[in-house]
């Protein structure tokens, strides 16, 4: 081998091993944790990036609300119902503060989806949630629909009375969900929901996976 | 002068204390009262206040609470397990000696159910607490946000 091919082929080992390492790299600080302070462990839960199953639900202006509605954004999603007279409205309240308080980035997307769906039309969402905020964007739909994102996220619910009567409640599970641009679920704050804690957990997860 | 010090002294106390957060009644004393401003198409409220009981020895139940504004008014807790947001329904609320109790957003509170007619902020519903030993408070419940 001559020495240009010599000094070619070394050149070729060194542009792929650095190559490798800057992909290894990228690739392992998806994996490392995020550091987080004392206070916010056991409040933010950390998950492998995952995307959501195709869904199709119905915003409250009665828009159609796809997968495609994630992308190219941040959102921030908790899920209620409107006949929640305690846990719900504590919760939209905070989420609205920390909205206004807090420096997300420009689109962030704040939803609140409803795990009753049977009571909760679209128009009665709207109304539900102007109420609160103008910020907030609700989402209805075959509770099928719902299922599909509601079972990946853990987002366990049931319905307690007669529900054949409209007398029931909903106990469900009470964390805000923070998803990236991509639409993957990136990490969720558990309850109970305070404005200065779930606004520091979205903004240091928000930095970090930007 | 003095005359009209004390007139208006019971002036005050005729027309003011009825409305005031505060009702007391013997050893159990209501504080804190509101009830929670939900939009317009919401039939169920919550409720909160503090109740003290300042007597020494005397522990109260609280076993139910009426409005005329509500078809009927349960006591629930919601309680946080493990992220899940749970709504359990109280029958009765210990309320011991020389303690205060707590109904506060997330956890105890009251669950009035179908109003009756519209409510708007600042509206003050009257409601009665009934506590064992045929104790029975009325207090006034301010609505706000």
């Amino acid at each position: 081998m001559s020495e240009l091919a010599r000094k070619g082929l070394f050149s070729v080992v060194l542009i792929v091993v650095g190559v490798g390492l800057i992909v290894f790299g990228l690739s392992s600080r998806e994996l490392e944790p995020l550091k987080m302070p004392e206070h916010l462990k056991g409040v933010i839960v950390e998950s492998p990036a995952m995307e959501l199953p195709e869904f199709s639900l119905i915003d409250y202006n009665g828009k159609a609300f796809t997968n495609a509605d994630l992308n190219g954004r941040w959102t921030v999603a908790f899920f209620g119902y409107t006949n929640c007279p305690d846990f719900c409205p504590t919760s939209l309240g905070v989420m609205d503060k920390v909205s206004q308080k807090f420096d997300f980035p420009e689109d962030t997307l704040f939803l609140f989806a409803t795990v009753d769906p049977a009571r909760d039309t679209p128009e009665k969402l709207k109304e539900y949630l102007s109420f609160f905020s103008e910020e907030i964007v609700g989402l209805s739909g075959d509770k099928s629909q719902i299922d599909i994102i509601a079972e990946p996220l853990g987002v366990i619910y049931d319905y307690e009375g007669d529900v054949a009567s409209d007398d029931y409640i909903v106990n469900h599970f009470g964390a805000v969900y923070l998803f990236d641009p991509k639409g993957r679920l990136r990490t969720h704050i558990l309850a109970p929901h305070e404005v200065e804690r779930l606004g520091e957990a979205l903004m240091l997860s928000i930095n970090y996976y930007d | 002068m003095t005359k009209k010090i004390l007139l208006t002294l019971v002036l005050f106390w005729v027309f003011v204390f009825p409305v005031a957060a505060t009702s007391v009644k013997n050893d159990l004393m209501i504080d804190d009262a509101w009830i929670r401003l939900g939009p317009s198409i919401v039939k169920v409220y919550a409720g909160y206040f503090t109740i003290i009981n300042k007597s020494p020895n005397e522990s109260f139940q609280l076993l139910g609470v009426e409005s005329d504004l509500f078809e009927k008014v349960e006591m629930h807790n919601t309680s946080i397990i493990d992220g899940m947001m749970r709504m359990e329904h109280l029958r009765h609320v210990d309320i011991p000696p020389n303690a205060k109790v707590e109904f506060s957003t997330s956890g105890k509170h009251l669950m009035m159910i179908n109003k009756k007619k519209p409510i708007q902020e600042g509206d003050v519903i009257p409601v009665t607490l009934l506590f064992s030993h045929n104790q029975s408070v009325d207090i006034s419940m301010p609505v706000r946000r």
